[in-house]
């Protein structure tokens, strides 16, 4: 019986410690509530309530999580082989505006045109990875700053198109800056109901597919390796910048297939800005963080996440409190996760070089 | 003639107005660097600072001190709890790092939220900006002195910190230690320097150099704060202290690189160029330099290995 329980509670273990965070971090954010005079009880319920417990919350939750998944996805794969990139926006940012262009000019039938315009936007995605990890490789430059200045080069990039060369020439309000509209070959909502699309069951292939990756494969194994000991991995005969290239390669195929799938799913076309100003990227990041590179626990965290965004939302609009609360909630949890203040963690923690 | 100069030294001017927080910041880098402390919350530390250098600003009725105090020690606090983390937790430096910089980004606007009911902007008739300084010559030598328009007396300043940091790493004991930590840290703590201590103290002091650069951009050449008032500035600062190999004397150098190409992208806007291009200029030209420089490195590496080989042949 003792067996039974101490195995229950080891088997959960992984558990606990995520949710000791979820909820100091809640507190941090009831607190600062507090202090700038709102009701912390009700703002923290609101936010939950916002976020998870009805339908409609449910459903703009997972329409929301989509691309943090495949943000999350993407970051878990390279920061979990040891490579801190935080491209994901950028690679995302690519692939959409790739989506937005494939969609609108290929031929064919609906459904053909989507996987096009999917495997387009990945192939951009990668290439884009694959060209930052490029020159972080070859010249020696630090790849997070790389990255990050690959990010502000693609929303530029991605402003310009959308500004000069694919502006939406049917559209009625001339400030909006937007790509065509996508006519036939979108990814529907799965119930016509509910703002959740078909992109979030691609999500879910996607946590499948890199879930047997990692795991199951000798190239996921080489990619833990260089990420736990890049010397020892080296030493081992695994080629580190094979394996860089390819995981990078994968991480920005997958942000790119996020692009993607939010332009296909929610907007049906480019806006300027979609992107960046609801901050996947980061959240995915996080995610991956708060899942410790597990990929299952980055699924269960980009839900989270994305679930109390929306919450957040929901609070801004009926009890007056700022969105940005859930952003200070994330930085919390975040730095409650790498700073290990939380007992039990590194017990569990499967540790992941993080450079 | 006459109508070249004064484009020629409204850029030089627009360069030294721009170099300044990159330099500031680049100078907090390359300390930090020095001390074997990786800080990458200087983004996060520019947009804390700004925001309550102006918050200060609009409460005291244009305090322009007080301001300043403000900015700078709010930027102080978040990088010394931060050094703590790091230091004494064994945090990532990366990811906490990064964590400060969503966080700082969060609660300006939630503050902003608070303390003014909107998001976006706050712009002030009250709110004074740091006082723009006339250089001594301005009278002798009007055109010379219009390659300095507009400067306050934080962008003299700044240059000022850099050589005084160049002293203080390479002329002082503490300078000395700060090194030798950087060079090994075993070593140095075997030789009884407190590594942790100085750690500490050297990412609170680049807090304070972050929170001038902050100070900078909110009250410098306008005043104001707006979302995003960073923009990658922090980043940007961070390969300036890679290209100039963290020597506070190299650091000015290519902070003034990188002060040319925004004073050249904002210049080019009033061209027929695009704004998303010229908006690019400055991340593009990162990535350049970092290239750039990492080939140069690399050829005189080559070139010293050889003459290497050279010399050993010819002792042979």
């Amino acid at each position: 019986m003792k067996t039974k329980i101490s195995k229950f509670l080891s088997n959960y273990k992984g558990l606990i410690s995520p949710l000791t965070t979820i909820a100091i971090g809640l507190f941090v954010g009831g607190l600062i509530m507090f202090v700038t005079g709102y009701n912390p009880i009700e703002g923290i319920l609101g936010l939950i309530r916002g976020g998870f417990l009805t339908k409609y919350a449910i459903a703009a939750t997972l329409t929301r999580a989509t691309p943090v998944i495949f943000a999350g996805l993407s970051a878990a794969i390279a920061w979990g082989s040891g490579y801190s990139s935080m491209g994901a926006q950028g690679q995302m940012i690519i692939g959409a505006i790739t989506a937005a262009y494939v969609a609108v000019v290929a031929p064919g039938p609906d459904w053909f045109v989507v996987i096009i315009t999917l495997l387009a936007a990945m192939l951009a995605g990668g290439i884009y990875s694959l060209l930052s990890a490029y020159v972080s490789a070859k010249y020696n430059a630090y790849l997070l700053i790389i990255t990050l200045m690959f990010n502000y080069v693609a929303d530029y990039f991605a402003s310009y198109l959308t500004n000069y060369v694919l502006l939406d020439p049917f559209g009625v309000d001339k400030l909006a800056i937007q790509t065509q509209k996508i006519e036939g070959a979108i990814l529907p909502r799965i119930i016509a109901k509910y703002t959740v699309h078909y992109g979030f069951i691609i999500a879910l292939i996607c946590v499948v597919l890199v879930y047997i990756l990692i795991n199951k494969t000798s190239f996921g194994y080489k990619m833990r390796m260089s990420g736990l000991n890049s010397n020892f991995a080296q030493y081992g005969g695994i080629k580190a910048k094979k394996t860089m290239y390819i995981s990078l390669f994968i991480s920005g195929c997958i942000a790119g297939l996020g692009g993607a799938c939010e332009v296909l799913g929610t907007k049906y076309r480019y806006i300027d800005t979609m992107i960046t100003s609801p901050g996947y990227s980061w959240s995915g990041i996080t995610a991956s963080l708060m899942g410790n590179y597990n990929i299952i626990g980055v699924l269960f965290s980009s839900i989270f996440l994305a679930g109390i965004t929306v919450g957040g939302s929901s609070i801004e609009l009926l009890l007056g409190i700022p969105s940005e609360l859930t952003q200070i909630i994330q930085g919390v949890i975040t730095i409650l996760v790498t700073a290990k203040l939380v007992i039990g963690f590194k017990k569990t923690s499967k540790g992941g070089k993080r450079k | 003639m006459n109508f070249q100069w004064s484009y020629i030294s409204a850029i030089i001017a627009s360069t030294l107005r721009t170099c300044s927080p990159i330099l500031l910041c680049a100078l907090a880098a390359a300390i930090c660097a020095k001390s074997n402390v990786f800080n990458i919350a200087m983004e996060g530390c520019l947009t804390i600072s700004a925001f309550f250098a102006i918050l200060a600003n609009f409460y005291s009725g244009g305090n322009v001190l007080l301001a300043v105090i403000s900015g700078v020690v709010s930027s102080m606090v978040v990088c010394f709890i931060l050094s703590l983390l790091i230091v004494k937790l064994k945090a990532s430096p990366v990811v906490s790092g990064m964590a400060v910089n969503t966080l700082s980004n969060g609660l300006t606007i939630y503050l902003m939220f608070v303390f003014f009911k909107k998001k976006g902007l706050i712009v002030d008739p009250i709110m004074k900006g740091l006082s723009k300084i006339t250089p001594f010559f301005a009278d002798y030598f009007p055109e010379l002195a219009q390659c300095f328009y507009g400067l306050t007396i934080v962008d003299y300043l700044s240059w000022i910190i850099a050589i005084a940091m160049y002293i203080l790493l390479y002329k002082t004991v503490v300078g000395f230690h700060i090194r030798s930590i950087g060079i090994n840290e075993n070593a140095a703590k075997s030789l009884g320097i407190n590594v942790d201590r100085y750690k500490i103290t050297v990412m609170t002091l680049s807090g304070i150099l972050c929170g001038l650069a902050g100070v900078l951009l909110s009250m410098g050449s306008v005043t104001l704060f707006i979302q995003g008032i960073s923009s990658g500035k922090g980043y940007i600062a961070m390969t300036a202290n890679n290209l100039g190999a963290s020597n506070p004397l190299a650091v000015s150098l290519a902070s003034l690189f990188f002060g040319v190409c925004q004073a050249v992208g904002s210049f080019l806007q009033q061209t027929s160029l695009k704004g998303q291009i010229t908006g690019s200029i400055p991340y593009v030209m990162t990535i350049i330099a970092s290239i750039a420089s990492s080939i140069w490195l690399q050829k005189r590496k080559e070139r010293k290995v050889k003459e290497a080989l050279e010399g050993q042949k010819k002792n042979d």
